[in-house]
C-alpha cells in the first residue's frame, strides 16, 4: 500500500471513529446529564471547542485532565480550556428549559457549609441560572438554591458565580448544574464544591434562594 | 461743500439700506426655510432606508427578541422535583 493510500485509509478510519461516537449524549462519563422542559429543543456539549459529534471525545480528555483536590471537586480542569454548554436549537419553542446537571455523594460534606462556584458565560440568553440541591433519603430536598433572584440574561462575559448551602448530617447526595431557559447559549466551566466557614452567608435554604 | 455733499449721499445710502433691510431679512428667512425643507425631504428617506437596513441586519443575524423560556417558578418546581440518576460506581469513586 502506497503512502498516500495508507494516509487516506487512516483519515477515513479516524472519521468513521468520530462518526460512531454519535451526536449529543444523554450522560457523559463525568455524570453530566441533560434534562429540562422541551429538552429536545436544546443540545449540550461537554467541550466548548467541540461539535456534538466529538463531545464525548472531549469529555474523555476532560476526564484525563480532571484534578481532584482534598475536599473539593474541580471539573473541568483549571486550565479552563474545556467548558460544558447548553445551546437552544433554532426551532426552540417558547416555555422551554434545558439543564445540565451532575450528582455527587454528600458524605464528604456532611454537617458542613458548602460553596458551589463556577464560571458562567452567556450569549443572547433568555435566562441562565446555576443551581444546587441537597437531597436526603427518598429524594427529600434539604437545601436548595437556583439563583432565581439573580439570573443571567442576554450576553455576558465569563464571570464566577457562587451558591452557598448547608449540608445537613442526613444528606445523601448533592445535585448541581446550570440551566438555560428560552433561547440562547450558556457555557459553564471550572465547577468547584468546597467547604466554607460556618460564618459564610447562605444563599439558599430548604425552599430556595434567600431574598 | 464736498464734505456736505458726501454727508448727504451717505445719509441717502443709510435710508435706502434701512428701507431694504426688512425685505432682505424676509428673503433670507424664506430662502433658509426652503433650504431646510429641501434638506428634510432628502434626509427623511435616507433615515428610513438606514433604519430598514439596520432592522434587516438584526433579523438576519438572529438578534430578534429571545424566545421566552419557562417561568422562574416553573423552573424551580421542575428542579425541586427532578429525580437525579443514581450515583454510579464511576461517580462514587470521585469525591
Amino acid at each position: 500500500m502506497s503512502r498516500p493510500t495508507r494516509r487516506a485509509a487512516l483519515l477515513l478510519g479516524a472519521a468513521l471513529a468520530l462518526w460512531s461516537v454519535g451526536p449529543a449524549i444523554a450522560q457523559d462519563r463525568h455524570g453530566w446529564f441533560l434534562s429540562g422542559i422541551n429538552q429536545t429543543d436544546y443540545i449540550f456539549h461537554t467541550g466548548e471547542g467541540g461539535s456534538g459529534r466529538n463531545s464525548q471525545r472531549m469529555s474523555d480528555a476532560n476526564e484525563m485532565r480532571s484534578r481532584i483536590f482534598e475536599n473539593s471537586v474541580l471539573f473541568p480542569p483549571p486550565e479552563g480550556l474545556q467548558a460544558v454548554s447548553i445551546r437552544s436549537k433554532p426551532s426552540v419553542r417558547p416555555g422551554g428549559m434545558g439543564a445540565l446537571s451532575r450528582t455527587v455523594p454528600a458524605r464528604r460534606f456532611l454537617g458542613k457549609r458548602v460553596r458551589l462556584s463556577a464560571d458562567l458565560r452567556t450569549e443572547r440568553a433568555g435566562r441562565v441560572q446555576m443551581w444546587m440541591k441537597v437531597n436526603g433519603a427518598a429524594d427529600r430536598v434539604l437545601a436548595f438554591d437556583d439563583m432565581q433572584s439573580r439570573p443571567l440574561r442576554g450576553s455576558t462575559r465569563w464571570r464566577r458565580y457562587s451558591i452557598v448551602l448547608q449540608v445537613p448530617a442526613n444528606a445523601t447526595e448533592i445535585t448541581y448544574g446550570f440551566l438555560l431557559a428560552g433561547s440562547g447559549t450558556a457555557w459553564a466551566k471550572d465547577f468547584a464544591l468546597n467547604p466554607t466557614p460556618a460564618t459564610t452567608p447562605l444563599t439558599g435554604g430548604a425552599g430556595g434562594s434567600t431574598p | 461743500m464736498d464734505e456736505r455733499d458726501d454727508d448727504i449721499r451717505l445719509q441717502a445710502l443709510y435710508r435706502s439700506a434701512a428701507r431694504e433691510a426688512p425685505s432682505a431679512a424676509m428673503d433670507s428667512a424664506i430662502l433658509g426655510a426652503a433650504a431646510a425643507k429641501v434638506r428634510r425631504d432628502r434626509v427623511t428617506p435616507i433615515l428610513a432606508i438606514a433604519a430598514g437596513l439596520v432592522v434587516a441586519v438584526l433579523i438576519v443575524r438572529g438578534m430578534a427578541l429571545p424566545t421566552p423560556g419557562a417561568a422562574p417558578q416553573e423552573t424551580r418546581s421542575y428542579l425541586l422535583a427532578l429525580h437525579t440518576p443514581p450515583v454510579d460506581a464511576a461517580t462514587e469513586a470521585r469525591p
